[in-house]
C-alpha cells in the first residue's frame, strides 16, 4: 500500500527584501509517513520544520519537489482539484486563540468547514457539531461560548474539532501544544492519540518539545538549518542516537526525574542565519566532533542501519548513543578512542542531595 | 547554612474590574544560602505574582495585602523605595521571563549594565566598564568589548537573557530570583543558560529561586521544589523524595503528565485549574480532586509536615489515608 504521503527532493526558498540571496528555509528534504501513522519533525528556530508543514499542505508553493498525498501528485493539481482534496488534509496550529475568531462562537468555529466542505442540512450540521465536541471532550455547553471564555487546553480542542470536522486522513500538528501548560499539554496529546487509534488519521506532528514526540510519534525526523540530518523509528532515535545534533539535542532535554543524569554534549554558539548557510555540513561552526572536512563537504543522507538515516560524515567513527532513557548516570558514554578527547563532555554532574 | 529569604503568609490581590482577583492566599517559603529552590506551577497559579511580590515590584492593579518578606533582618513589605532599591540589584538579583522587556530599547547594553554597577557605588568610571565586560564574557557573550555598543535588539532571546543575568549578577546578589528564565528559547540555548545560572550560583553560593511550569528544570537544577496551585504552596519537598513520592492529587497528575513513556489509559485530573477570581470554598483542588472528601468542600487545609522535610496541603493525606 502506498504511504499516506510521500515527500520527494523538496525545497522552499523566500526572496528576502534587500538581500541578493534567498532565505533557504528547507533544502532537499524528503520522507513518507505510511496510514495511521506519526512523523515527528523536530528542530529549533529556523530549521525549516513550519515551512513543511505549510508545503505538504500546500498552503504555500514549494520551490521545487514532490508531494504525493494518496499516490496523487498534490503539485500538479488545479486549483478545483485541489478544493476537491482540501478537507482530506487539515492542520491544527500552535497558538489556539490566534487561531480562532474571537468574534465566533465555538459552535459556529467547528460548523465552519461543514458549511464550506460537506452538504448537510442544518439541523445535521448542528448535530454534528455536537458530536464533533463530544470526540474532543468538550461539554455540549461550550458551543455558544466565545474563545477568549475559554482555557488555552479546551480552545486546542476547539481548533482540533474544527480540524477533523471534514474527517481529514491527514493532518499536520503544527506545535499543537507547545503553548500549553503540561497537564492540558498531557490531555491533548492524549486526545491525538485516541482520534489517531479511532479514525486512522495519518499525522505529521511538528514540534521542538521532544519528550512530547517520544510520546506521540512512530518515527522521528531531526532537522537543523532546512535538512534533515537523523531520522528513524522513535525508539532507535531516542535510544541510539548518532548525529552530533540530535545528540546535542537529547542531552539538553531536563529530564523530569532527578535519578537521570544525562552527559552533557553541548554545542558552542547559536544557529547560523539560513540566509548565509555555512558551507559543508550546516552544523560544522557549532559541532564538537567537527574536522576540516566538515567545513568543505556536503554530507548526504545515508541508511548507516535498516531504516536509521544520517546525515554527517563522521557517522560511522561515532557510532551510535547508548540508551538515553534509562536511569543509568551515563547518557552519551564516548566510544572508546574518543575518551580523552574533550570535545565529549561526558562528565556528569553529581546528583544533588 | 541561614535562611536568606523568608517569606510568610503573603497576600496579593488584583483588583479590577472582573471584581478582586486572588493571586496569592498566603504563600510560606524560604530559602537559604547555597540552595536553589525550585517553584512549580501553570498558568493562573500565581508563580510570577511570588516572584515580584519578593521584591515588593507588584505592579497595580496588583497589591499585596499581607505577609510578610524578611531578608535577614528587614521586612521588604515595609522598607522605604529608597532601601529597596538598594537592596534590589545588589542583594537581590531578578532575571524575568522576557529578557526584551527588561533592557531598555534606547541604551546600549554596555550602559545598563555600567548603570546597574555603577549606582551600586562599588566601581566607577573605567572599572565598573572593565567589569561589565567581564560580566558579559563571564556568560558567555562572544566578542564582549564589542557587544558592549550593541542595543538590545541587535541581540537573540538567548542573547539578551544572558545580558539580564550579566546584569542580575553583576553585583554578587546574595539572592537570585529567576522567572521562567528559559521560556521561548530553544532547547539547546535553554540548557546552555541554565547551566550558566548553575554554575553561577555554585560560584557565588547564592540562594536561588527558579520559577518554572517545567518539572524537567526542577529535576535537574534544583534541591528543593514548592508546588503551587491557586495561589498557595501545596506540596513542599527535597526534590528526590517530590518525584519519588508526590503525595498532593495535583503533583500526582503534574508528573504523571510529563512521563515520556506512552501507559494506556493514563488517567489525568480532570478539569482546570479554578480562576483567581472564583476561588472555591475549601480546597482549591477539591472540584477537580479524585480523593475529594466532604471536608475539602469545607475547609481550606493547611500545610502539613507529613515526614521530615515534606509538607503537604491536603485534608485526605494528612489524615494518613495514603
Amino acid at each position: 500500500m502506498a504511504p499516506m504521503i510521500r515527500v520527494e527532493h523538496l525545497v522552499k526558498h523566500f526572496a528576502i527584501a534587500g538581500s541578493a540571496k534567498p532565505l533557504q528555509a528547507v533544502s532537499d528534504v524528503s520522507f513518507s509517513i505510511d496510514r495511521g501513522q506519526t512523523l515527528g519533525i523536530v528542530g529549533e528556530s529556523g530549521s525549516g520544520k513550519t515551512t513543511i508543514g505549510r508545503c505538504v499542505l500546500r498552503l504555500i508553493e514549494p520551490t521545487s519537489g514532490r508531494i504525493l498525498i494518496d499516490g496523487k501528485d498534490l503539485l500538479g493539481l488545479s486549483q478545483e482539484s485541489l478544493r476537491v482534496i482540501r478537507p482530506q488534509m487539515q492542520l491544527v496550529f500552535q497558538e489556539p486563540f490566534d487561531s480562532l475568531d474571537p468574534q465566533m462562537t465555538v459552535r459556529q468555529i467547528v460548523a465552519e468547514p461543514l458549511r464550506l466542505h460537506a452538504k448537510l442540512s442544518s439541523v445535521d450540521r448542528r448535530d454534528r457539531v455536537l458530536d464533533l465536541l463530544e470526540t474532543v471532550g468538550l461539554p455540549r455547553g461550550v458551543a455558544d461560548r466565545h474563545p477568549h471564555q475559554m482555557a488555552a487546553g479546551q480552545q486546542q480542542r476547539v481548533g482540533i474539532a474544527r480540524a477533523i470536522a471534514t474527517e481529514p486522513r491527514f493532518v499536520v500538528l503544527d506545535e499543537p501544544v507547545s503553548s500549553l501548560d503540561p497537564t492540558a499539554r498531557a490531555e491533548i496529546i492524549d486526545l491525538l492519540i485516541d482520534l489517531q487509534e479511532r479514525q486512522g488519521i495519518t499525522y505529521l506532528f511538528i514540534s521542538h518539545d521532544l519528550t512530547t514526540v517520544r510520546y506521540l510519534c512512530n518515527a522521528v525526523a531531526v532537522m537543523y538549518l532546512g535538512k534533515i540530518v537523523e531520522m528513524s523509528h522513535t525508539e532507535e532515535l531516542f535510544e541510539r542516537p548518532v548525529h552530533p545534533y540530535t545528540r546535542a539535542l537529547l542531552s539538553a532535554v531536563p529530564e523530569p526525574d532527578p535519578r537521570i543524569r544525562r552527559a552533557k554534549f553541548v554545542l558552542k554558539g547559536e544557529i547560523p542565519s539560513p540566509i548565509n548557510l555555512p558551507t559543508g555540513c550546516h552544523l560544522h561552526s557549532r559541532c564538537p566532533a567537527a574536522e576540516e572536512l566538515c567545513r568543505a563537504t556536503v554530507p548526504e543522507l545515508e541508511e548507516i542501519r535498516k531504516d536509521h538515516w544520517v546525515s554527517c560524515l563522521r557517522a560511522r567513527e561515532l557510532g551510535f548513543g547508548e540508551s538515553l532513557g534509562s536511569s543509568s548516570p551515563h547518557g552519551a558514554t564516548p566510544p572508546p578512542d574518543k575518551q580523552s578527547d574533550d570535545l565529549w563532555l561526558s562528565e556528569v554532574s553529581s546528583p544533588k542531595s | 547554612m541561614g535562611v536568606l529569604l523568608d517569606v510568610r503568609d503573603l497576600h496579593v490581590e488584583f483588583h479590577t474590574s472582573e471584581g478582586v482577583g486572588r493571586a496569592l492566599n498566603g504563600v510560606d517559603l524560604s530559602v537559604s544560602e547555597g540552595q536553589v529552590l525550585g517553584i512549580v506551577g501553570e498558568s493562573g497559579s500565581g508563580k510570577s505574582a511570588i516572584a515580584m511580590a519578593m521584591v515588593n515590584l507588584v505592579a497595580r492593579p496588583g497589591r499585596i495585602v499581607r505577609g510578610s518578606v524578611r531578608y535577614r533582618d528587614r521586612d521588604l513589605l515595609s522598607e522605604s523605595e529608597r532601601a529597596l532599591q538598594q537592596i534590589r540589584g545588589r542583594e537581590i538579583g531578578l532575571v524575568v521571563q522576557n529578557p526584551k522587556s527588561a533592557l531598555n530599547p534606547l541604551l546600549t547594553i554596555g550602559r545598563q549594565l555600567v548603570n546597574v554597577i555603577r549606582s551600586h557605588g562599588r566601581l566607577n568610571g573605567r572599572a565598573a566598564a572593565e567589569h561589565a565586560v567581564q560580566m558579559l564574557r563571564k556568560v558567555g557573550i562572544p566578542d564582549p568589548e564589542t557587544r558592549m555598543h550593541s542595543y538590545p535588539h541587535q541581540l537573540s532571546g538567548g542573547m539578551a537573557q544572558r545580558v539580564t543575568i550579566a546584569m542580575a549578577l553583576s553585583n554578587n546578589p546574595r539572592i537570585l530570583i529567576a522567572d521562567e528564565p528559559t521560556s521561548g528559547l530553544d532547547v539547546t540555548i535553554q540548557a546552555q543558560i541554565l547551566d550558566l545560572i548553575q554554575g553561577l550560583v555554585d560560584e557565588l553560593r547564592s540562594a536561588t529561586i527558579l520559577i518554572t511550569r517545567d518539572l524537567g528544570i526542577i529535576a535537574q537544577h534544583c534541591q528543593d521544589v514548592a508546588v503551587l496551585y491557586a495561589g498557595r504552596v501545596i506540596e513542599r519537598a527535597p526534590v528526590r523524595v517530590f518525584f519519588r513520592r508526590p503525595l498532593h492529587p495535583y503533583s500526582e497528575t503534574l508528573i504523571k503528565a510529563v512521563s515520556t513513556t506512552r501507559q494506556r489509559g493514563r488517567k489525568l485530573m480532570p478539569g482546570v485549574s479554578p480562576s483567581i477570581y472564583e476561588l472555591p470554598n475549601g480546597c482549591a483542588l477539591s472540584p477537580r480532586c479524585p480523593l475529594v472528601q466532604p471536608i475539602c468542600h469545607e475547609l481550606p487545609p493547611e500545610l502539613r509536615e507529613l515526614s521530615p522535610g515534606h509538607f503537604v496541603r491536603c485534608h485526605v493525606r494528612a489524615a494518613g489515608d495514603v
